[in-house]
């Protein structure tokens, strides 16, 4: 399955112009079993809280009506487990909450990086892999502590708020409009007073981040300042900046407090004129004393979750701008369209190349970095690529892989073209041995197989025993399940190059590109990779981008390419034996020239 | 349960003690207020028993309603001037810990100095969590002993009007007590291991995208998204068991109160029956419970505070000079207040004149590469021109840095007019010796003040035109009083090199050293430097220079290889 395909089968997806709350229900929505499981603990743990003062109601009125004390004691008994359930089902709630968010969320996570693994070299160019991971982890987990904190809490205080209304409708209809439109001004107060919190603290957020920029700046700067004896002026313009943090909190606080006592007021003026009323209804006699206990022990119960979510609803903001970030990601295309429905013929595979022409247009003056190359290759033989940089080996090389398409002419393999390819195809039959091997923080085995755990040890080591490498490999610390540092710290280049040539020689593809690494390497590993090299290409069709004239010799043809055109084409012996030929006078010069002294790599950078 | 402190020299109460009472003033009023505010719910609970009463009874309650009216109007403006002291408090002391880290860090020689620990961006988290950490501590104690001060008012109150109920209260709130302090622990590993959940994810999507065309070209996307979702299910365990734990924690306060109401009503049964216990009693039970609900999650935040405490103390530790933590909570001189005295930069050392100065068997080595200098003699004479060149690696920024006290010396002397110089790093600056590094780093502040860097400004034009950077000013919006960017960057390479050449001839120095300035300056600019500082009377000067100028200006040519004197010559 390639990329695409993997993307159509996903559990979401969004259109372009989605808004991000639409894109999450539709992302939480095919969790059916575990929302209705939530649904039910959340409205248990929303009206749990509206017993209690039922209970004392009860209690005071009974009690006042003389009521057996095994009424009154079961009442009592009744509160205690309340407390206990309450208890259980909170935790029921985030353990619920969290299990369902986190599910969701990293289906997201899978989705997104499947997305932008499919995406071509040009985007992968212009973003940092930093920013992938910010992207890919980073936004997604604001909108999972979204889901877990905010939306579980307000669902909850909802069922409460409600509830509430419910039940005091039920005893005094007249209270209950009452209590709906208290509910309705605390509610606006809250929300009115939200956005102005988070506003009031990006002032001093701001100033914060300033403060530790500059402290930043000065400890790399360190030396500087105690050589120059500046020391004491850095910690001042510390205590500056500082003084700068000081008055813009005090500003914030100084609104903040006005915000804060303006939603305790509506609690507290509530409470009071509830109370009021209260005295009122209880004098003409409509209502009980429990009742009146009840309404007021109402308003008092909402006070905490209210302004919890007020203190939360930086999150809301935070997870709706997360989510427009994942689905503009999403909606990056790839300018490679996975069109083909073709597949390769079974076998090697010949290369042809038919007036294939490449040129960056983006520039007022278009430059051609490929020019009308035509060129047959023979299932099965080998070719060494030559030239210097900018000779346009690179880019070569990415056509070859598809990597970038052709501005006119086709690349075809075993005669189809390469666009008619199914992408999955196409990188499944063919493979390719960076410059820049890329070795990543896990075991050689992972390294080999790419984290593909179907692959078993025993086809590793066939592989490496083909390769002549299964001794190098057991002769480290733990085999194949030695740890490689980031980046591949405790590998060389040259070891980086084998580990490369293993993984190609796992995958058994019909067409390899090698680009050959041109760092130095000691001598005992570069017969390594000779003698690997030699085994990979034996049956296969190969395209070498040479960076020494040594390897070159070994193959069975020779191209060399000079501003984009093929100046030279033939078999290796008879190139060697015409002594005009461009290939006999380089190595005039000495095999074991290196052709181009800044090397290229091929694949990962270029020109731009 | 808390954790034992392994850092004897960490001592947690004394470090908060310090920064707590370092504005001893602030720090008392804030205390004092928040005590009041968390004592005033006694207060309304109370005021509400007597409303219920009423109620009960048919007496009016409109006087009692304002009451409780006048009691939160109190409690509001106790909130609202407290939260300024705290505010001036906290910053204060945040900024102590600042203070004295930023100085350890920079300050020319003396026992304070300290190098940095890691690399600058990491120090930061020293500056912002761990500083953060620091005074989170100390201000767990206001909020801690206003709540427990609260829970025993309470208590006793309840115990007037019913003891056996009082006493029953406690029996929730001492075992969540120790629930809580067993669980606390155990929500510190979940939340370790989530966090190290979290950086496994995101150091392997790291390296999914940076590598993400090997597994592109190998078709193993795929399986690079399954092993994703190997490590985010095993970050949604670790983060679902947080939760758990976090709730189970937080819960407790609301199902406290709860079951002490139970509780008490199961004892209370005869008290109303018999009409001892009134409605009223049960309003201020209820209320009373619900605060007291609250006590242990503060005692368990305490506990954490001081864990954090101990670990951030020590963390801080390593930004201040080896064996001196106590630096940490030094009384520095903090200015963050308009009617604070400004803070004056400390004076320069008092100039002495140089007539000669010796390098006696100087080696200055780096432990971790093994490479440095080794065995240096050199004689340097006033008004001399001493360069210093040789190849890639050999030596020649670490000599100049030793002699400047950036580098540690392992062995030898300086002398400095014949006299041995005991603290290279705090004699050998301005007006004494001044150091022009190959790099030199700007700080986010104006042009002149990069300069300055808080000296008198009387020589400030002399020097811009020294260095050429006349022309420039008249381009930029505010002269020399233009902010030139964090680190500089506003500015060219080579104007950023001209304002540092500025900034070490400010004082006219008796001693000029000078790295490699070939990389940021031509050479029409470097002859006409070299030409200025003569006759400005900055005479001594030692420099790595290649360039055939310096060479042919020199009295001496020193020529180093891997870390040694190979050739001195004399012209």
């Amino acid at each position: 399955m390639n990329a695409d395909q993997w993307w159509a089968t996903s559990s979401f997806a969004p259109m372009d112009d989605q808004s991000p709350w639409r894109a999450l229900v539709g992302l939480v929505t095919p969790h059916r079993f575990m929302l209705t499981m939530m649904a039910l603990v959340l409205a248990a743990s929303g009206a749990l809280p509206l017993i209690g003062p039922l209970l004392i109601a009860k209690f005071i009125d009974d009690a006042a009506n003389g009521a057996s004390s095994n009424h009154l004691l079961t009442l009592a008994a009744i509160y205690v487990a309340l407390g206990l359930s309450r208890q259980v089902m909170s935790v029921a709630v985030a353990w619920t909450a969290s299990d369902l968010a986190w599910r969701v969320t990293n289906e997201l996570r899978s989705d997104l990086a499947t997305h932008v693994l499919g995406l071509d070299l040009a985007f992968h160019r212009s973003t940092s892999p930093g920013e992938l991971v910010s992207r890919v982890d980073g936004d997604v987990t604001a909108v999972s502590e979204f889901i877990a904190n905010f939306a579980v809490k307000a669902a909850a205080a909802g069922v409460t708020l409600v509830g509430l209304i419910m039940v005091v409708l039920w005893r005094d209809w007249r209270i209950g409009l009452g209590m709906a439109l208290y509910l309705v001004i605390a509610v606006g107060t809250m929300y009115l007073l939200r956005n102005r919190a988070v506003d009031e603290a990006a002032g001093e957020q701001a100033a914060t981040g300033r403060l530790l920029g500059e402290i930043e700046e000065r400890l790399a700067g360190a030396d500087d300042l105690r050589s120059n004896g500046g020391g004491s002026h850095a910690v001042a313009t510390l205590q500056t900046a500082s003084a700068r943090v000081l008055r813009s909190w005090l500003r914030a606080e100084r609104r903040g407090v006005g915000l804060w006592v303006m939603s305790n007021a509506v609690f507290v003026i509530g409470g009071l004129v509830i109370l009021a009323v209260d005295a009122a209804m209880l004098q003409r006699g409509a209502i009980t004393l429990g009742t009146a206990y009840l309404v007021f022990q109402y308003t008092q119960i909402l006070r905490e979750p209210l302004g919890k979510l007020a203190d939360e609803t930086e999150r809301v903001q935070r997870a709706a701008g997360g989510m427009s970030r994942t689905i503009k990601l999403l909606g990056e295309r790839s300018t490679i369209p996975d069109s083909g429905t073709a597949t390769l013929p079974v076998g090697a595979l010949d290369l042809d190349l038919d007036q294939l022409g490449f040129e960056y247009r983006d520039e007022s003056e278009p430059t051609k970095v490929i020019d009308n190359l035509t060129l047959s290759i023979p299932a099965g033989t080998s070719v060494g690529v030559l030239g210097r940089t900018g000779s346009g080996k690179t880019t070569l090389a990415r056509l070859l892989l598809r990597l970038v398409e052709p501005t006119s002419g086709t690349v075809s393999l075993g005669g189809v073209a390469l666009t008619d390819v199914a992408l999955a195809d196409l990188r499944a039959r063919t493979g390719v041995v960076s410059q820049d091997v890329h070795l990543f923080a896990a075991s050689i085995r992972d390294n080999l197989v790419l984290f593909d755990h179907t692959i078993d040890d025993d086809a590793v080591r066939a592989a490496l025993d083909e390769l002549d490498l299964l001794d190098w490999v057991e002769a480290m610390p733990e085999g194949l399940d030695t740890e490689l540092g980031p980046g591949g710290t405790g590998l060389s280049a040259g070891e980086g190059q084998l580990i490369a040539l293993t993984r190609l020689f796992l995958r058994s593809p019909d067409f390899v590109l090698l680009d050959e690494a041109s760092s130095r390497v000691d001598p005992d590993t570069e017969a390594r990779i000779t003698a690997a090299i030699d085994r990979l290409i034996a049956g296969r069709t190969a395209v070498v981008i040479a960076h020494r004239l040594s390897t070159v010799e070994r193959l069975d043809e020779i191209v060399v390419l000079e501003d984009g055109v093929m100046v030279e084409h033939g078999p290796t012996r008879a190139l060697r034996a015409d002594p005009t030929s461009r290939y006999a006078r380089l190595l005039a010069l000495g095999a074991d020239i290196a052709l181009d002294e800044a090397a290229d790599p091929v694949l990962d950078r270029g020109p731009r | 349960m808390s954790r034992r402190n392994t850092r004897p020299d960490i001592r947690p109460f004394a470090f908060g003690w310090t920064s707590g009472t370092f504005r001893a003033g602030l720090w008392s009023k804030t205390w004092s207020l928040w005590m009041l505010y968390y004592l005033v719910p006694l207060l309304t609970g109370w005021l509400l028993k007597l409303v219920f009463d009423a109620l009960e009874t048919s007496e009016s309650i409109n006087r009692l309603l304002l009451a409780i009216g006048m009691a939160e109007a109190i409690r509001w403006a106790l909130f609202g001037s407290a939260i300024f002291f705290v505010v001036r408090w906290w910053l204060a002391a945040i900024t102590l810990f600042r203070t004295n880290m930023l100085e350890a860090q920079t300050v020319s020689g003396g026992p304070k100095a300290a190098t940095l620990p890691g690399s600058p961006a990491e120090a930061i988290t020293r500056f912002t969590d761990d500083a953060r950490d620091g005074v989170l501590w100390p201000d767990s104690w206001v909020d801690g002993s206003g709540v427990v001060l609260f829970g025993v008012g309470a208590l006793i109150v309840m115990a007037t009007i019913d003891a056996r109920a009082a006493l029953i209260a406690l029996v929730p709130l001492a075992v969540v007590t120790v629930v809580t302090r067993a669980l606390t622990p155990r929500l510190h590993d979940a939340r370790a291991a989530d966090r190290a959940a979290g950086s496994r994810v995101n150091a392997f999507l790291g390296e999914v995208f940076s590598g993400q065309l090997a597994f592109r070209l190998a078709g193993r996307e795929r399986a690079a998204v399954v092993q994703l979702e190997h490590y985010t299910a095993i970050r949604r365990r670790t983060a679902v068991r947080d939760a758990v734990l976090q709730q189970a924690i937080d819960g407790m306060s609301s199902s406290t109160g709860d079951v002490t109401i139970g509780l008490t009503l199961l004892v209370l049964v005869p008290a109303v029956q018999s009409g001892q216990f009134s409605a009223g009693d049960m309003a201020l039970f209820v209320a009373y419970a619900v605060q007291l609900g609250e006590v242990p999650r503060y005692i368990a935040r305490l506990i954490t505070a001081r864990e954090q405490a101990i670990v951030a103390y020590g963390r801080m530790g390593e930004m201040v000079a080896p064996g001196r933590i106590d630096d940490l909570v030094h009384r520095a001189h903090v200015t963050i207040e308009d009617h604070d005295t400004p803070r004056q930069r400390d004076a320069d050392p008092v100039r002495v004149g140089l007539d000669r100065l010796e390098l006696r068997g100087v080696s200055a080595v780096y432990e971790s590469t093994q490479g440095g200098v080794r065995d240096i003699d050199l004689t340097i004479e006033r008004g001399s021109f001493t360069v210093i060149t040789g190849g890639v690696g050999a030596g020649k920024s670490t000599l100049l840095r030793a002699m400047v006290g950036l580098v540690p010396m392992s062995g030898g002397s300086v002398m400095w007019n014949g006299v041995e110089v005991d603290d290279i790093a705090a004699w050998c600056v301005p007006p004494n010796v001044a150091h022009l590094p190959q790099l030199p780093r700007l700080f986010s502040e104006s042009l002149a003040e990069n300069v300055l860097l808080g000296r008198d400004p009387a020589r400030l034009a002399d020097v811009i035109d020294l260095v050429s950077l006349g022309h420039d000013l008249q381009s930029m919006p505010d002269g020399a009083n233009t902010m030139v960017g964090a680190r500089g960057l506003r500015l060219s390479g080579g104007q950023a090199q001209r304002v540092a050449t500025a900034r070490s001839l400010l004082t006219q120095p008796e001693l000029l050293v000078v790295d490699d300035l070939s990389s940021a300056l031509d050479v029409a600019t470097e002859r006409e430097l070299w030409d200025r500082l003569a006759s400005l009377g900055v005479s001594t000067i030692v420099a790595v220079s290649h360039r055939r100028l310096a060479l042919d200006r020199a009295d001496q040519v020193v020529t180093l290889d891997n870390g040694r004197i190979t050739d001195i010559v004399k012209h």
